[in-house]
């Protein structure tokens, strides 16, 4: 009976995981450096290919700073996101509802007390 | 081989010591570009200048923009039935454009084979996707 309920039970999580991951979504490390209160732009660019999902990321490692989405061709940005000193940060929403084909690229700032500092991270797109 | 140059460039990137509207003047000097559908650069400059001014991110930009333009080009002259432009840009759909993403980027580089091969079979939809979410404000010289 307890095998029975624990294979349902993985049964759930795993189309729980499935809905919320779709087939086709991404995600990256990210390592990238900071300067106290101005935005780092970072130079890779990624690309939405399901229409309508989000951009998340976390801290792993670093500071406290503020995370954003901006277009790599310029014209367009998302707000600004907090990231907390604790690390690992939970996974956070940074964008949401994109169109396909969308070519994003991240900007970071930090909040820390060092001039210049680092921190790592991921990244995931193509997620509901 | 031309493609395969101008890519050598592009990867290597024309960094100058003036900064980031340098940067981007002088990578763009290095690209293929359609002759009817080109970037207003000094708008694009400031579209997408880093805060400092620092060098280093003209390369994602341009790439992004010189997609848009081959892919309206090509849609272009599909519309008009120029065949003749419609088979250059067609050209530079395949095998330049398709080059750009990074190899980080699987869905990015999926998506740039998938509208390739669309295009070639006459479908323009994803073309004019990207168009519309990446350079639907972009201004064109």
């Amino acid at each position: 009976m307890k095998k029975k309920m624990f294979v349902v039970a993985l049964g759930v999580i795993g189309a729980l995981v499935a809905t919320a991951m779709p087939a086709s979504a991404s995600s990256s490390g990210i390592s990238g450096n900071l300067r106290k209160g101005t935005w780092v732009h970072y130079g890779t660019a990624r690309t939405i290919t399901v229409g309508g999902t989000n951009i998340y990321v976390n801290k792993t490692d670093g500071p406290e700073i503020g995370v954003k989405w901006r277009r790599c061709s310029g014209g367009a940005e998302g707000s600004e996101v907090r990231l907390q000193n604790a690390d690992p940060t939970p996974r956070v929403r940074i964008g949401s509802n994109f169109r396909a084909s969308t070519v994003f690229c991240l900007s970071a700032k930090s909040y820390g007390s060092n001039t210049t500092d680092t921190w790592n991270g991921n990244v995931w797109w193509n997620v509901n | 081989m031309r493609f395969v140059c101008l890519l050598v460039l592009f990867v290597a990137g024309c960094a100058s010591p003036d900064g980031y509207p340098d940067e981007v003047r002088s990578l763009y000097s290095t690209m293929r570009w359609p002759s009817d559908v080109r970037p207003d650069l000094e708008a694009l400059i400031k579209a997408t200048a880093p805060p400092d001014g620092e060098q280093g991110f003209a390369r994602q930009a341009l790439a992004v923009v010189n997609t848009c333009a081959w892919y309206r080009s090509w849609d272009a002259a599909v519309t008009r039935g120029d065949t003749v432009s419609a088979a250059s840009a067609l050209d530079a759909i395949t095998n330049l454009v398709t080059r750009y993403p990074p190899e980080g980027d699987k869905a990015g580089r999926e998506f740039v084979r998938d509208a390739a091969a669309k295009a070639a079979a006459g479908d323009p939809a994803p073309v004019r996707d990207y168009v519309d979410a990446n350079c639907f404000d972009t201004k064109w010289a």
